[in-house]
């Protein structure tokens, strides 16, 4: 187990940037998943802390040595690759015991490893197996195994799971998480699964164009985001947005075409137009709220079970809000709904930034 | 097809008229008497090379008294024409004019694919007696001449670089086998390659050296009675020459690197003056007169092995004869037969003859007049010494022989150089290979 | 529109050409051949002769000299060329390192140049007192390591596969990194992350993977092996003696040198056969090694 730094990490493809200065700090046992939209460079980060890739800006020191420049296998990594990289030409077993063998592991301690991965894995039926003859879930989860029977410095994982169908997927992050309590390993993890990088991650960073937005841990992201980018990427179903516009000193901020006013729980000194970020939670409606400063109609109702959302037109504006209660309202029935003044969060319409009150 | 016949346009029919037309006159020219005759002409020498120049000197002599025949010439390298020669001739493909090899002669004789020349030589008598009858008798198979000789040539001519000699304690060639070793002895003391030798292609060995050597040991007799099947390779005296080419390679009579250089490189050897000597027959007197420096040129004599101890041949025998023929092909008859004698019959005649001797080669016929001609000093020399008997010619070695025979013994030569064949063992092989063939 | 049912006799029209061609180019020569090792020429005429001529070849000892000659060049070639090949293909394929194409270039060149070019180019080098390599041998003070490259016997074998190494290790090379295109780059990395050596990766993720083109590369090597026939030719003649004369060489003087047709015939046909059978049987033991877990795609 170590620690990982990122220092200043950069990365260019050609003409194009792909990285610009990450700096990370992974603390020792820590499980850190990086989140941000497809093609936002977490498989490439993934890479140059893996050592795949050694042309690049800045440094990656693991535990107190510094390894850039060093290839893969003097790294003391293990990896699970996006698309699995199997070796076709080995049985399942071999593809899981192929980095003990490369140790000079005896037979038999392999043997045992290869065992208990595959038995965590649901693999021990298909140990004989060669890859082209697994589904994709399959492999996936052999691809896990060949990192789970090593023990490495820094697990690192990219969308291990993306392929397994929703129980499996459940089993599995479940897997990850104890196996990371029980050997305390530190991981880096890429995911575009929400639900993973909130139950899983001591820390989240957030990734976008080839920067880090924000890191921090998954609650402080989901309650605090300081920008927008973070504020709508965390959060299913995602935060709502409202245009609107305040003078400075006010704890009131109006909506735009006058579909109403909020209040705030403080004073921003601020004014002019800004984006009003408002959870769909924390939204309240009914055919009759005391408390309600709006008036919307509704679009359309879903209900899961527990939950139901509720589609709201607030003048020309769009608002989702989720609430546990049975809704009695229906499509075309104009409704009343609350928001708790300590409830929005403001951001700057041009730049994105956070704007605190 | 016959109702699309109707079709066809009054062009495509004007084509088929002439087709038909040319088809006729090509049959009328080999069946009868026709304007034109086309002689197909094969050989192995081309227009660069001094054998080239006097082909195409016959060639427009020909032209002049033939004015109607065109003769088409197919040239191919050496080894090629050996290859394309067995090929026709096995297939019945032959041209109609060619050259022959020695080797070649009594088999395709036998299988009637050479026109009997003695009609011919009788015709023409002022050509056919200019002839060399030792040559002539090349081409002769079961009394009959099958093919004329395209010149004559001495295979066996030691050159030696008389300075260097001198240089060695040797006033002039030695005149025993001894001599010779202990010249060798000498010169490679003064660190100077004695034999300039290059046998990568296994003939120079084989002709040059073996043919005259073999003689010396074995004696003409002896080769005699091996032709007509009643010695053979194993017998004493012929092991006794290959011993002898074995000494002289043991005793360091050669370059070390004797197997992988070709003839240009020997003689260059000994152009450079980097060897006292190199061995080959008369063709190498015009280069040598070509690349040698004046110094050298006025050191230049030439030789020929000395007599050996115990040999039963001649000391005044050298290989040489003329080993290609030139032959027609027995299929032509009429007016063609008739051109492609007349062809043969310029191809050695008076001005191919003179063309020789201009460029540094000999005739196979006596010339009636050799006025104008400036032959170089060592080449009449030369012919002066076989023409008066001096020196007489036995015939080289392996052309009488199996093409077989000639390969073993090139190979064998060379294995004998490296330690890797016993005389005794070689003859042998050479033994099975000839009985192979009778 | 009518899709184009070809019926039975349009099939043939279509057919006959190839049909032709190749019957000329492969099946004419090869029943010729076989026709001829049943006769040999005896003044220009073939003469039948049994089985006279495979009997001769069961005690011709030095046809089996120079058999021997291109099992030694072809074994060496194998270990010497196809598989130093593999490795520099390997190498060659890690973007971080080399694969310039400058390097690609360098490394093929040799293989488009004509061997009667590079046999000569080679003579110069192997020159006794002035070749490159007797000459650098002696500015490097190791006279002692000079040779008769080309004349000693006991050499000159494998000075000719070192020449023929130097020209067609480019074109193994080349292969191998085709086939090396075609196998999942993301399993080497991975290899890497397992922490295999370059050896290790080379030997035990890429050489698997790429049985297919081994298969290619050793029928290359094999039957290059007993094709051989230009560089003796023009670099020592076959000599000296037998000692660098490769079989087709042999059977090309047998054929025209010899003028014994049947005879050479008989062992053009003979190392046909044998070549073949060879061939299968390298792809057949490759193939049972392979038979599952095969990488390269099948269809
Ligand atoms: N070898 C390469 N050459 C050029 N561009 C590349 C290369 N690899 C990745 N890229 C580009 O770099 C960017 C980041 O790619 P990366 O694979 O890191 O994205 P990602 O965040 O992992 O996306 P995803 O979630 O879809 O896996 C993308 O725009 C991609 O097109
Ligand atoms: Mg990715």
């Amino acid at each position: 187990m170590a620690t990982l730094e990122l220092n200043r990490i950069g990365k260019v493809f050609g003409t194009t940037r792909v990285l610009s200065e990450i700096d990370l700090a992974v603390a020792h046992g820590e499980f850190v998943i990086l989140v941000g939209p497809s093609g936002c460079g977490k498989s490439t980060l993934l890479r140059i802390i893996a050592g795949l890739e050694t042309r690049h800006d800045g440094e990656v020191v693991i535990g107190k040595k510094n390894v850039t420049g060093l290839r893969a296998k003097e790294r003391d990594i293990a990896m699970v690759f996006q698309s699995y990289a199997l070796y076709p030409h080995m049985t399942v077993a071999r593809n899981l015991g192929f980095s003990l063998r490369i140790k000079r592991l005896p037979k038999p301690a392999i043997a045992e490893r290869v065992g208990r991965a595959a038995e965590i894995l649901n693999l021990t039926p298909l140990l004989n197996r060669y890859p082209k003859e697994l589904s994709g879930g399959q492999r996936q989860r052999v691809a896990m195994g060949r990192a789970l029977v090593r023990d490495p410095a820094i697990f690192l994982f990219d969308e291990p799971l993306s392929n397994l169908d929703a129980n499996l997927r459940v089993a599995m992050r479940q897997e990850i998480s104890d196996l990371h309590a029980r050997l305390g390993s530190t991981i880096v993890y890429v995911t575009h699964d929400q639900i993973e990088a909130m139950t899983m991650a001591d820390k989240i960073v957030v990734m976008n164009a080839g920067r880090i937005e924000q890191v921090g841990r998954p609650l402080d992201l989901y309650d605090n985001p300081q920008s927008r980018f973070v504020a709508r990427f965390i959060g299913a179903p995602a935060m709502n947005f409202l245009a609107g516009s305040m003078e400075g000193g006010a704890a009131r901020i109006r909506l735009a075409d006058g579909a109403g006013e909020l209040s705030l729980a403080g004073r921003p000194a601020r004014s002019g137009a800004v984006e009003i970020g408002v959870r769909p939670e924390h939204i309240r409606v009914g055919r009759d709220l005391p408390e309600a400063a709006l008036q919307g109609i509704v679009r359309h109702v879903v209900t899961t079970g527990a939950d139901s959302y509720l589609d709201l037109d607030l003048g020309s504006q769009r608002l989702t809000a989720l609430t546990q209660e049975r809704p009695d309202v229906g499509p075309g029935d104009r409704v009343a709904i609350a928001i708790p003044p300590s409830a929005p969060k403001l951001f700057d319409t041009e730049t994105g930034a956070r704007i605190e009150f | 097809m016959l109702d699309r016949i109707s079709d066809l346009t009054p062009k495509a029919l004007g084509g088929a008229k002439t087709l038909a037309a040319g088809l006729a006159i090509s049959l009328a020219a080999t069946t009868a008497s026709a304007q034109d005759i086309t002689l197909r002409f094969g050989h192995l020498w081309d227009d660069a090379s001094p054998d080239g120049k006097v082909i195409a000197a016959a060639l427009d002599a020909f032209a002049a008294e033939f004015p109607d025949v065109e003769v088409v010439e197919e040239v191919l390298s050496h080894d090629e024409y050996l290859a394309q020669f067995k090929v026709s001739a096995a297939s019945g493909a032959l041209v109609d004019v060619f050259a022959v090899n020695r080797t070649d002669i009594p088999s395709a004789a036998r299988a009637g694919l050479l026109r009997d020349l003695d009609g011919a030589m009788e015709t023409n008598a002022q050509w056919g007696e200019a002839l060399t009858d030792t040559l002539v008798a090349e081409g002769v198979v079961d009394g009959e001449t099958y093919a004329i000789p395209a010149f004559q040539i001495v295979t066996h001519v030691i050159f030696y670089n008389s300075a260097m000699l001198e240089a060695a304690g040797y006033e002039s060639f030695p005149d025993t086998w001894e001599g010779l070793l202990s010249l060798i002895d000498a010169l490679n003391e003064k660190d100077v390659t004695p034999i300039a030798l290059g046998n990568k292609a296994a003939w120079v060995a084989a002709d040059p050296l073996f043919s005259t050597l073999a003689n010396r040991a074995t004696g003409s007799d002896w080769y005699d009675r091996l032709l007509a099947n009643e010695a053979k390779f194993t017998d004493p005296e012929f092991v006794a020459s290959l011993a002898l080419f074995e000494q002289l390679s043991d005793v360091g009579a050669f370059n070390a690197d004797a197997n992988s250089l070709d003839n240009d490189q020997q003689k260059a050897l000994f152009l450079n003056e980097e060897a006292a000597m190199f061995i080959e027959g008369n063709w190498a007197i015009q280069p040598i007169i070509d690349g040698a420096s004046p110094e050298l040129l006025d050191n230049v004599g030439m030789a020929i092995w000395p007599s050996v101890p115990g040999g039963a041949g001649a000391p005044n025998a050298v290989s040489g004869g003329s080993g290609w023929l030139w032959a027609a092909n027995a299929d032509l008859d009429g007016e063609a037969a008739a051109a492609a004698e007349g062809l043969i019959a310029a191809l050695t005649g008076e001005v191919a003859g003179r063309a020789r001797l201009e460029n540094g080669l000999m005739p196979s016929s006596s010339l009636q007049s050799t006025d104008g001609i400036e032959v170089p000093a060592m080449l009449a020399e030369l012919s002066n010494q076989v023409g008066s008997g001096e020196l007489t010619l036995v015939p080289i070695f392996v052309l009488p022989l199996p093409g077989g025979v000639f390969d073993v013994l090139g190979k064998g030569l060379q294995d004998l150089m490296t330690d890797s064949v016993t005389p005794e063992a070689l003859a042998e092989k050479l033994q099975e290979e000839y009985e192979r063939a009778l | 529109m009518q899709a184009f049912q070809p019926t039975r006799r349009s099939l043939w029209a279509l057919l006959a050409p190839s049909v032709l061609v190749y019957g000329f180019i492969v099946v004419v020569p090869v029943v010729v051949g076989i026709w001829f090792s049943f006769h040999e020429m005896r003044n220009f005429q073939m003469e039948w002769a049994g089985v006279a001529n495979y009997a001769r070849m069961a005690g011709d000892g030095d046809l089996w000299f120079v058999l021997g000659n291109n099992v030694t060049i072809t074994g060496l070639a194998i270990f010497f060329q196809v598989m130093p090949a593999f490795f520099i293909a390997v190498l060659m394929n890690r973007k971080d390192i080399w694969a310039e194409k400058f390097v690609r270039t360098a490394v093929f060149l040799p293989v488009v140049i004509s061997p009667v070019v590079t046999s000569f180019v080679w003579i110069l080098v192997f020159n006794l007192d002035s070749g490159l390599l007797n000459s650098t041998l002696a500015v490097l003070g190791l006279e002692a390591w000079q040779q008769r490259w080309l004349d000693d016997p006991e050499i000159v074998i494998y000075s000719l596969t070192a020449v023929l190494v130097w020209q067609y290790i480019g074109l193994f090379v080349v292969i191998f990194l085709a086939g090396l295109s075609a196998i999942n780059p993301e399993t080497l990395e991975a290899a890497d992350v397992d922490g295999a050596s370059f050896f290790q990766t080379a030997v035990l993720v890429v050489l698997p993977q790429m049985s297919r083109t081994v298969a290619v590369a050793m029928v290359l090597a094999l039957s290059g092996g007993l094709k051989i026939f230009e560089h003796p030719l023009v670099m020592t003649g076959g000599g000296p003696g037998l000692a660098s004369t490769v079989v087709a060489q042999f059977a090309y003087d047998v054929s025209f040198r010899r003028a014994q047709f049947g005879y050479g015939a008989t062992i053009a046909i003979t190392i046909t056969v044998l070549s073949l059978v060879t061939v299968l049987a390298c792809l057949w033991i490759i193939n049972r090694l392979t038979v599952r877990s095969s990488g390269e795609t099948d269809a």
